[in-house]
């Protein structure tokens, strides 16, 4: 693959190839990404002008374990529920009917 | 410090990329992994302005978007599981019979 001889030609045309059929798609990603840019931009976002260095807490692990088990505890155990509800699910689904 | 313009532009980025592959794509399992792109692309998000803003929610809500991305994935992969032995292909362009 690497010692072949690419012209110039060759790649544009595979490039080509390549995209031609995905053309609609990449306009679509593309519209997308230019409307957030340009609203990203364009407004002036409120954050804060330095960012927390708490050291003792250097990577926050400790605020977010004391969050989650403090102000978040409804939604963390309805999160154990969901993900032991969807691999039942999944092994269900997955293994089909036993008879085949 | 880094405006937080660049996360977000960074988040849009990734989450453009992750539509065009979600759109152009034909096979299932590459699908998902275009789906994963988007939703990882919106945690970004979320960390950056949790940060910015001196507040430790949004990377709490980070964790649980990360879990039912991962119970997500699961079910459906679980899905691509049964109609591969269904029909012995993924390509789910030719799949557009509910019940078969």
């Amino acid at each position: 693959m690497l010692n072949k001889q690419f012209t110039i030609m060759q790649i544009i045309t595979s490039v080509y190839r390549f995209f031609r059929p995905r053309i609609v798609g990449m306009v679509i990603a593309l519209l997308f990404l230019a409307i957030v840019l340009v609203s990203v931009i364009g407004t002036s976002w409120p954050a804060i002008d330095q960012l927390p260095q708490n050291l003792d807490d250097q990577s926050n692990i400790k605020g977010i374990g004391l969050l989650i088990f403090t102000e978040f505890v409804v939604p963390f155990e309805l999160l154990s529920i969901v993900l032991l509800s969807a691999m039942v699910g999944a092994i269900y689904i997955a293994k089909g009917e036993a008879g085949r | 410090m880094i405006p937080v313009e660049l996360y977000i532009g960074l988040a849009a980025v990734i989450f453009a990329i992750g539509l065009f592959g979600f759109m152009t794509q034909r096979n299932g399992v590459r699908m998902l992994m275009c789906v994963e792109l988007m939703l990882n692309s919106a945690n970004i998000n979320l960390v950056a302005f949790s940060s910015y803003h001196g507040n430790l929610t949004g990377q709490v809500f980070t964790l649980y978007v990360i879990a039912l991305a991962a119970a997500e994935a699961a079910i459906g992969f679980a899905i691509l599981m049964s109609i591969f032995r269904m029909k012995d292909m993924i390509d789910l362009d030719k799949i557009n019979v509910l019940r078969w």
